[in-house]
């Protein structure tokens, strides 16, 4: 058996115990445990990717793209356990329509198995399997939304379900074409990514062209894209924070690996230039609309959420540009500091029952730790130093005036100008001003603990990026 | 002799069928409702009544109010002399006027001077129904010359009578034909359109267009409509007929009394529906129509992607 | 050009699909989209033979799976559904269904021009995959100018049958195994679904889309 099944291990077991509903009131605990044992796993399976063995055989296997992602998964996913296991009873003794024990089980049964696919798109190295497991993370996610059981949810649950089916219906037809343009390789049509990249210079360029453009609609919208993000703020804003910490920060990246994957085969195949000319210019527009949408929000996740939108155009532009290393960094970056974000504004709605920025003032004088925290990962997703966003986007603002992209580059700037100002007005106002009285009482330092530490891992990444990491790195995108 | 035959037999059909079949749908609905109804040829003596009564004629009427059953009747006779009752059955010289624009424009000259009769009456109804045949036949008349173009454009010639007298693509043919059902029905005001029994005010078309006429006038535009009744059953026949790919090689007699019981059954299949169907609010008669478009259309786009 | 008999199933299908946008009845919606879907099943069991045999045993069962799952089971799901919330039709929203039905003419169209971009010529049956893209389109067109999330769930059905479509006829030796993963896909997608819109309508008291607005911003 291969090592990789060693992944899905602690996940299943979280699975599995949450069909018994005797155990919601250790489930959460328990699985926090698994999943600070999960870490050193995950480490030791992909120790051996770094020094350029690939594990696993098959239809799945951990290049570097996927050690990385898993990796990344495995931190969020960590981080929003173990944070959900604070969380997650109080908010649900605190909601209106309480869950039932056994519903809040299946909860932690949805949950493990959506972090079993989400660990297994950037394995997989078969376009169908990586679409049936895609479309698996929309559907099990689903119902981990509608977590409060408001309208509001409902509403988010409703449109996440039905944008993301059709989105990936679409990517489903994209893989179809993608599979049929092997027609006259000579060899049989296949659909494993490794068999493919060998053909790939016969590979009819009409219908790969037109499946890359299905493909990219259908993944695009999973990791939304603009125009096709409607659902993405909804979604992030209604659901518990430990789940907008996985949405946001695992598995926007899932779509995007699989972006990444088809671009690479489309390059192979002598169409770079189409690749190129979508992902560049949407990832430049999705940067500006997300920057200028984050000017207007009054919700604090909602905000949250449009800078992940954001962050999804600079991760298209890294993949448009070909450049491996700089779509895991800063999927990595993005990824810690959102994640930590999400679960600073979970407490935030907790304690003051409102995601309202107005009525969220004064966090520095109520809760000092909270307030700095905050403003310390506002500055981080704003993408300022020393943390590592701000190495990644520079870096990638660099490559992409190299690349003479300056249309693109041209959004980045104005983009991240727009969102380092609008991020730093809204949070201010979170965070200076007439201090609230809370509603709820929560443990302060105890719910600080995991966005404090995955701050100081950003902040480790900033200052460590020096160029042995970047050649380590260009070495595993190459892999 | 060969051209005498087809004449005699198109003017006895004319003079005959149209009345028949009005007999056949009454008799039909009735027995469909439990009741013995009357019998099949109570429109004869109908006309015959109406020819020998007197008329009403209101002061405010103009020559058009006297005119206009003349001349729809006269059109609509010159159409069903035009119409290929079989597949090559037509009397001489009609053959190559049997045009499908000629046929169904002249029907639509006659509704038009129907329209024109009833809003020179003045009375509300007539303006009322006018106005609503109007509307109908605005919808109906894509319909139709999309749906037969269609077929025209399969055989090459927008002459009926070579159209049906070779193979017709059976696609085509049953979209046609289906989109024809729909129209006629709308045409003719049968349900689920307009109900031509019914003398509710509100719910009649037809109806309340030709109610200031009597007599004579009357009498007229009941056998009108018989034929033009006759005319698109007999269309649709023939349509469904070239579904059938041996229609065309049978002998012209026996082709001819095929239309013939054709007209008449699918009579007894309208009667029959609306013994089970209800009518439509008149909001929701463009949806029902609008799939007849539809057919049409998709009938048309199959003769122009296989030519 | 002549037109196989898939290629006729095809564009049958396609004609049902039009057909249900001027439909307003849910319930007779439904048996719509189970006639297409079984038309589906026939195109299975005639690809069947077309590939002599080679394949037969596979593309029974693909033929039998989709019959049961698709055009038996998820309707009647649906008609569940549909029977346990009272809804009876479905009058559309942004337009009437006689503009949805000649915009669904045009999409068939369009499918029958964009022949040339998507076909495999060398797998034969080339209207397939025009009808293919025009289910896509009218899928699309369908779940926008309909009111109700029901009607989306049909939509996406719609869509679905239009890529299954293209599966069968133009990538030819697709795996098996992935075609079946699609149909169970498919069918607890709707499962999920349905169950949503159940709490929806227990929710809001009815599941109009156009009225659920509490998250614009």
């Amino acid at each position: 058996m291969s090592k990789l099944a060693f992944l899905f291990l602690i996940p299943v077991i979280i699975s599995i115990t949450g069909l018994i509903p005797q155990s919601a009131r250790w489930l959460p605990k328990f699985s926090a445990i698994l999943m600070i044992f999960q870490l050193p796993l995950v480490f030791g399976i992909c120790s051996p990717v770094f020094s350029g063995v690939e594990v696993g055989s098959g239809d799945f296997v951990m290049d570097g793209i996927g050690a990385a992602f898993t990796i990344i998964t495995t931190i969020i996913a960590a981080a929003a356990l173990i944070q959900g296991s604070m969380t997650l009873p109080a908010e649900r003794l605190a909601d209106e329509h309480k869950m039932s024990d056994r519903h809040f089980c299946l909860f932690y049964t949805l949950a493990g198995l959506f972090i079993c696919t989400m660990y297994a798109v950037p394995l997989t190295k078969h376009l169908g399997y990586m679409w049936i497991l895609i479309e698996g993370t929309t559907l099990l996610s689903a119902p981990l939304i509608d977590y409060h059981r408001s309208k509001s949810s409902l509403e988010a649950t409703w449109k996440y379900l039905i944008l993301c089916s059709v989105g990936i219906a679409f990517a489903l037809f994209g893989t179809l074409l993608i599979f049929a343009s092997q027609h006259n390789t000579g060899a049989a049509n296949s659909l494993v990514i490794s068999q493919m990249l060998e053909n790939a210079k016969n590979m009819d360029p009409r219908l790969l062209r037109l499946g890359f453009v299905f493909c990219l609609l259908g993944y695009g919208t999973k990791s939304g894209i603009f125009p096709l993000h409607n659902w993405l703020p909804d979604a992030h804003s209604e659901a518990p924070s430990a789940v907008s910490a996985l949405l946001s920060g695992a598995l926007l990246n899932c779509a995007l690996v699989a972006v990444w994957r088809l671009s690479q085969l489309v390059t192979a195949a002598g169409q770079g230039e189409i690749v190129r000319q979508l992902l560049i210019p949407a990832g430049g527009i999705t940067v500006i609309a997300a920057s200028l949408m984050l000017i207007s929000q009054h919700d604090l996740k909602r905000m949250l959420a449009y800078s992940s939108v954001e962050h999804t155009g600079l991760l298209t532009i890294a993949i448009g540009i070909g450049s491996g290393q700089l779509f895991m960094l800063h999927a990595f970056n993005h990824s810690i500091v959102k994640a930590a974000l999400f679960l600073m504004a979970g407490n935030l709605l907790y304690t003051n029952g409102t995601k309202t920025i107005n009525k969220l003032s004064g966090l520095l004088k109520s809760k000092p730790v909270w307030g700095i925290l905050l403003a310390a990962a506002a500055f981080a997703i704003a993408g300022s130093p020393p943390f590592g966003t701000f190495i990644s986007e520079w870096l990638l603002l660099k490559n992409i005036f190299s690349a003479g992209e300056t249309f693109a580059a041209l959004c980045v700037l104005i983009g991240l100008t727009i969102t380092f100002i609008a991020i730093s007005t809204h949070t201010g106002r979170v965070i200076f001003g007439k201090a609230q009285e809370p509603k709820r009482s929560a443990p302060v330092l105890k719910w600080a603990f995991v966005p404090m530490i995955l701050i100081i891992v950003s902040f480790i990444a900033g200052i460590s990026v020096n160029p042995s990491v970047m050649n380590l790195l260009t070495y595993l995108a190459k892999r | 002799m060969k051209n005498i035959f087809p004449l005699i037999f198109t003017v006895v059909n004319l003079l005959i069928i149209p009345l028949l079949l009005t007999g056949v749908i009454r008799k039909v609905k009735a027995l469909m409702q439990n009741r013995i109804g009357a019998p099949v040829l109570q429109p004869f003596y109908d006309v015959a009544k109406f020819l020998s009564k007197s008329e009403t004629i209101s002061k405010n009427t103009s020559w058009v109010f006297t005119a206009a059953p003349i001349i729809g009747l006269s059109v609509a006779f010159l159409a069903g002399a035009l119409f290929p009752w079989s597949g090559s059955f037509l009397p001489g010289k009609f053959a190559a006027a049997s045009n499908i624009f000629l046929l169904i424009y002249l029907l639509a000259l006659g509704k038009f001077f129907s329209m024109l009769a009833a809003m020179d009456t003045g009375s509300a109804f007539g303006g009322l129904g006018a106005s609503r045949e109007a509307t109908i036949s605005m919808m109906v008349e894509p319909i139709v010359i999309t749906g037969l173009g269609a077929l025209c454009l399969n055989a090459g010639t927008p002459n009926l009578q070579s159209a049906f007298a070779g193979n017709i693509n059976p696609i085509i043919a049953g979209l046609t034909g289906t989109a024809l059902i729909i129209a006629s029905l709308a045409e003719l005001s049968r349900i689920p359109v307009d109900d031509p029994t019914t003398h509710l005010e509100l719910t009649m078309v037809h109806e309340a267009m030709i109610l200031e006429n009597s007599g004579r006038n009357l009498a007229l535009i009941e056998y009108t409509t018989a034929i033009r009744s006759c005319i698109f059953y007999g269309l649709t026949t023939q349509v469904f007929f070239h579904m059938l790919p041996f229609t065309h090689s049978m002998n012209p007699i026996l082709q001819y009394a095929a239309g013939i019981a054709g007209v008449l059954l699918f009579g007894c299949a309208v009667a029959f529906a609306e013994g089970i169907l209800v009518k439509l609010k008149w909001r929701n008669v463009p949806n029902f129509l609008t799939f007849g478009t539809v057919l049409s259309l998709l009938a048309a786009l199959i003769a122009v992607t296989q030519r | 050009m002549n037109l196989s008999q898939i290629d006729f199933l095809a564009a049958a299908a396609a004609a049902t699909a039009v057909m249900m946008c001027g439909i307003t009845g849910i319930q007779t919606q439904f048996r719509f989209l189970a006639l297409q879907t079984a038309l589906f099943s026939g195109i299975c069991l005639l690809e069947g033979f077309s590939s002599h045999g080679q394949h037969m045993a596979q593309f029974i069962i693909l033929a039998a799976v989709v019959l049961i799952v698709k055009a038996a089971g998820i309707p009647l799901f649906l008609m569940w559904a549909a029977n346990k919330m009272s809804i009876i039709r479905d009058k559309g929203n942004t337009a009437s269904p006689p503009v949805t039905l000649i915009m669904a003419f045009g999409a068939i169209a369009a499918g029958y021009f964009l022949i040339p971009q998507f076909a495999v010529y060398s797998a034969g049956n080339p209207v397939s995959a025009g009808m293919a893209v025009a289910l896509l389109f009218i899928g699309m067109i369908f779940m926008v100018t309909r009111r109700l999330a029901i009607s989306q769930v049909t939509g996406f059905l719609i869509i679905e049958n239009g890529i299954f479509l293209y599966g069968l006829t133009q990538a030819k030796g697709m795996p098996h195994l992935v075609e079946m993963a699609v149909v169970f896909e498919a069918l607890i997608a709707v499962l999920i679904a349905g169950l949503v819109i159940l709490r929806i309508n227990r929710n809001f008291e009815h599941i109009d889309v156009t009225q659920m607005r509490g998250l614009r911003h």
